[in-house]
């Protein structure tokens, strides 16, 4: 299995940054081999230009970009969702982590 | 000449068959006019039967001995009197070959049609003419009379799809009758095509479901109509459709023997339903048999059960043994009778005898008991009467307080609350029809015209309700007992008089007959003064916010002010340089200024330190009441401000901000034992307007997870005691009523709230599922470290995001909210270590663009700013505002 990247985007990608760290300790102790991070709205297109990016999670509060961002990642087929809000209320990594997993195809 | 006569009666005894004058002329060889003339004497003599129809046909009288043994209208008052040929006419009407003949039978109101026609039912049966399993099916038209479409629909079924929610063929009550009798009272009413359709039915046997256009229906029932003597031209129509018509005879039409049956049946059945002996004057009795009441028999009926009714209270209160009723008790209408006793017939003196003053009615036997329909067999007024006395003699009652005294004024207060409280509350339109609002205006200009007194739109809007939930109640034949009616009637003499001409007006436009507790209610809408909230201002109490600081005070009294939309409350402000001495003083002279205005005691909100110990100072001082409370945050203040604008007590107003702090910590201790949540719906009969309400919210409302309890609102405190009970079992989100009520911090809605999207939508976020505040906190552990209590930042971030929303009146795509209160969460933390510095792009234009937003969630956050003593960047703001706008839903 081939390394999976992950990327969150929130507004100023503080929030999710705390996600990030959770997520990454779920996958090491599953022994997932991941890049995962976080970055603001306004970075996310120079990291989707330089990475290889498998999945892109948006933080609830900026879910009116996923239009946006379905359209810019159409050609790439990465797939976009927003994060379900108990799982980053209360900052779910496993979860989240699984979720992102699955949403790969 | 008699021969000829006794020719035509010896012919139409030999036959079965009906026959047309013509017909009879032919047959035995008479001129055509005399055969007509001699019918009609033989008819009006009652020797043989005319059938009403084009052309007239005659027939002979079917004669009853010879068939049963009936019992069917022999327990009829008059049935051997005044009703002997309306008896021989139904009972042709039944027994006409093959199935009886439709039959309309005319009488004014309470002359008893509806049980008459459950007569000619039962002499069916009896006669074998139907089975003893035919239907009969009672229906008033008068019940779907605004609804043509419905009430066709329910007569002559509906057809799937023949309009929005005829989800399903249904049967109407014409198919569900077959092979019986159909009822149809105020049959007037019928919608010209309703009366088409049945005449259709009459004349070929078949009619047509609504929507259905196609294949005809067949059944075979038969058709009683009843009205009460309509306009001659609509009584014309029917009677020349329908075959056979019978008049029962007004009140004043029947024997004074009938009048003492009618009287001392009744009295006897109530005595029967309540199990008790009851004991009448002879003077009421006389009353009773001699009075001239407008409704016939049926407000004989009421006005003898209003009495027994108050005879019961009486009763009921004092521990009597029986049920006393004295002339005293009469409604006035009915003590007027005694003024005809002198040209009263001698047979009333064979009926009373004159020398007893006293006849009791003793619960032996049932006999007349005939209907079981009877609306007078309805025993709520007894029930409730009986519940209101256990109610308040399980609490505790002074001795020398008399129960009966206490009752009424019970019922005196509750009528106030009921008024003050409605008009309170704004109701959409929607939820008043508008032969309601048109009838209320209507009769404001008689009231404002008789009494020369205006009356506001609150005062017109509560008697709106309340109209429109008496004609329900009247309709229902629900009763409701005035016990104070005599006392209104004096003391508001001229008010009542008023209140009668309305009542008249009310019962033409609703066909109607309203009783005279009814009225009584009506006069006091009338008495009860809805002008300016009276007084209100020498009753609030006044907050006072004191804190450190150069303008922390003002600006937290201002940001609650600004979002409560009001101008309450007093905020000083205490710079570090100023010495506590001058502190207090201020605050005493300000309080000692203005102290007549504060008999209902003040409120101190502080900050820390000294500050804190003003409150027992200024009470030792001035002797007014003050209570104080320290570690004060904005949303505190809110709730004070609040709760003071709107009249609450000082210890009230304490106690719950007390508790507001309380339940902060407590929330974090609070885990996994959820109760179910639910929503209340009230209103004052818990069905009508909490029924409108019920459907509309049910449609925002995941039914699954929320419970929507619909509830009565008669008394407040009852009503209290009704919450606490639920609140064992559930978690109340929401109120939502027709009466203003706050109470353990629920949120109430209006009804007028409910149907407006805004707040609606407000509910239903109240409800939403919510991420529990302590899983947010927990998870966020170790992450935030210079903010200090971080569920204290999460509690005050949560309300904050809510008060924005309300403000902006949107509702956000769920879970967007949670975004933002952690986005937040880790602004105020970084903006605690340093700046954080970002760009909004093109902020300028944005900021013009969204001007109002901008300035909601600027004004929001002060309260943020102010806490955290941190400074809230522009730019961060409009990345709120854009998570907001862009985040709304739909």
């Amino acid at each position: 299995m081939s390394k999976k990247t992950i990327m969150l985007v929130c507004s100023a990608g503080m929030s999710t940054s705390l996600l990030v760290t959770k997520m990454q300790k779920a996958a090491e102790e599953k022994g997932i081999e991941t890049d995962i991070f976080a970055v603001s709205a306004s970075e996310a297109d120079t990291h989707l230009a330089e990475k290889d990016v498998n999945v892109l999670l948006l933080g609830p509060q900026v879910r009116f970009m996923k239009d946006q961002f379905d359209k810019k990642v159409a050609d790439k087929g990465i797939p976009v969702d927003v994060i379900n809000m108990a799982d980053y209320g209360t900052m779910n990594g496993e979860k989240v982590l699984d979720t992102a997993l699955g949403m790969i195809k | 000449m008699a021969s000829r006569k006794e020719t035509i009666l010896q012919f139409l005894a030999e036959n079965e068959a009906a026959f047309t004058a013509a017909e009879i002329a032919e047959q035995l060889d008479l001129d055509r006019a005399n055969a007509s003339r001699y019918l009609n004497e033989l008819y009006k003599s009652g020797e043989i039967n005319k059938i009403n129809g084009r052309p007239v046909r005659y027939q002979k009288l079917i004669v009853m001995e010879s068939i049963i043994e009936e019992e069917a209208f022999s327990k009829l008052i008059g049935s051997d009197a005044s009703l002997k040929m309306m008896i021989q006419q139904a009972k042709a009407a039944i027994l006409y070959p093959p199935n009886g003949l439709h039959t309309m039978i005319l009488g004014k109101t309470g002359t008893g049609k509806s049980l008459f026609a459950e007569c000619m039912y039962k002499f069916a049966v009896e006669s074998n003419t139907l089975n003893d399993e035919a239907p009969f099916i009672s229906f008033n038209c008068a019940d779907y009379a605004q609804n043509p479409q419905l009430l066709y629909g329910h007569i002559f079924g509906v057809k799937k799809g023949s309009f929005t929610g005829a989800t399903e063929d249904r049967d109407g009550l014409l198919k569900k009758a077959n092979g019986g009798i159909l009822f149809l009272d105020e049959i007037h009413r019928l919608p010209p095509e309703g009366q088409e359709a049945l005449f259709t039915f009459i004349d070929k046997g078949e009619f047509r479901p609504l929507g259905e256009s196609g294949t005809v229906t067949q059944v075979s029932v038969q058709i009683i109509g009843a009205t009460t003597e309509g306009t001659e031209s609509l009584l014309s129509t029917f009677k020349r459709r329908i075959p056979m018509t019978i008049t029962l005879p007004p009140l004043s039409e029947r024997t004074i023997e009938e009048r003492y049956d009618l009287v001392t049946t009744f009295l006897q059945q109530e005595a029967y339903r309540l199990g008790q002996k009851i004991v009448v004057e002879r003077e009421v009795l006389s009353a009773f048999m001699l009075y001239q009441p407008e409704g016939n028999i049926g407000q004989i009926q009421r006005d003898l059960k209003l009495v027994c009714a108050k005879a019961f209270l009486h009763y009921r209160t004092q521990n009597h043994d029986h049920l006393q009723i004295s002339q005293k008790d009469l409604p006035l209408q009915v003590q007027k009778g005694l003024l005809f006793i002198k040209e009263a017939p001698e047979s009333m003196e064979r009926l009373i005898d004159m020398k007893k003053s006293n006849f009791s009615f003793l619960p032996a036997s049932q006999e007349r008991i005939l209907s079981e329909t009877d609306p007078a067999a309805d025993m709520r007024v007894y029930t409730a009467i009986d519940q209101k006395v256990n109610e308040i003699s399980q609490g505790e009652v002074p001795d020398n307080i008399e129960l009966e005294t206490l009752l009424q004024s019970d019922m005196e207060e509750y009528f106030r609350e009921y008024v003050e409280k409605l008009s309170m509350t704004d109701i959409h339109q929607e939820i008043i029809p508008q032969e309601i609002s048109r009838l209320t205006d209507k009769l404001y200009d008689v009231i404002e015209e008789r009494l020369s007194r205006k009356y506001d739109g609150k005062a017109r809007f509560a008697f709106a309700l309340h109209l429109q939930s008496m004609i329900e109640r009247v309709k229902e034949h629900r009763n409701i007992v005035h016990p104070d009616l005599n006392d209104v009637r004096k003391r508001y003499s001229k008010e009542f008089q008023v209140a009668i001409e309305l009542s008249g007006i009310i019962e033409e436009e609703f066909n109607i007959e309203l009783p005279f507790d009814e009225i009584g209610f009506i006069t006091m809408f009338l008495t009860i003064e809805l002008g300016e909230t009276p007084n209100q201002k020498e009753h609030m109490v006044e907050v006072f916010v004191l804190m450190h600081g150069n303008s922390t005070a003002t600006s937290m009294l201002e940001t609650a002010q600004e979002l409560l939309d009001m101008k309450y409350g007093y905020a000083l402000n205490m710079p570090l340089t100023m010495e506590v001495q001058k502190m207090y003083e201020q605050l005493r002279k300000l309080v000692l200024e203005n102290q007549a205005q504060y008999t209902s005691g003040i409120l101190l909100l502080t900050d820390m330190g000294s500050l804190t110990s003003f409150g027992n100072m200024i009470y030792e001082e001035t002797g007014i009441r003050t209570k104080a409370l320290s570690m004060v945050s904005t949303p505190i203040v809110l709730e004070a401000v609040r709760m003071a604008s709107i009249g609450r007590s000082l210890e009230d107003i304490y106690q719950t901000c007390q508790s507001n702090f309380e339940n902060m910590t407590r929330q974090m201790i609070q885990t996994d034992d959820k109760k179910p949540q639910a929503i209340l719906v009230t209103c004052f009969t818990g069905e009508g307007v909490a029924a409108h309400i019920y459907n509309r919210i049910k449609l925002n409302i995941n039914e699954n997870k929320v419970k929507i309890i619909q509830l009565q609102f008669l008394h407040r405190e009852a009503f209290k005691k009704k919450i606490d009970d639920l609140m064992e079992e559930y978690e109340i989100k929401a109120i939502v009523g027709t009466v203003e009520f706050n109470y353990q911090n629920i949120p109430f809605f209006s009804a007028y709230d409910i149907f407006e999207n805004e707040k609606l939508n407000l509910l239903r976020r109240i409800v939403d599922e919510e991420v529990p505040v302590e899983q947010i906190v927990s998870s966020l552990e170790g992450q935030l470290v210079h903010v200090g209590s971080v569920q204290k930042l999460i509690l005050l971030l949560q309300k904050m995001v809510h008060e924005i929303q309300s403000q902006m009146q949107t509702i956000l795509e769920p879970g967007v909210d949670i975004g933002i209160i952690l986005h937040l969460a880790f602004l105020v933390e970084r903006l605690k270590t340093g700046n954080f510095d970002r760009h909004f792009p093109e902020r300028e234009a944005y900021q013009k663009q969204h001007r109002l937003e901008m300035d909601i969630v600027k004004t929001a956050m002060l309260k943020l700013e102010k806490e955290y003593r941190i400074h809230i960047p522009t730019d961060e703001i409009a990345f709120v505002v854009q998570m907001l706008v862009n985040n709304q839903m739909n």
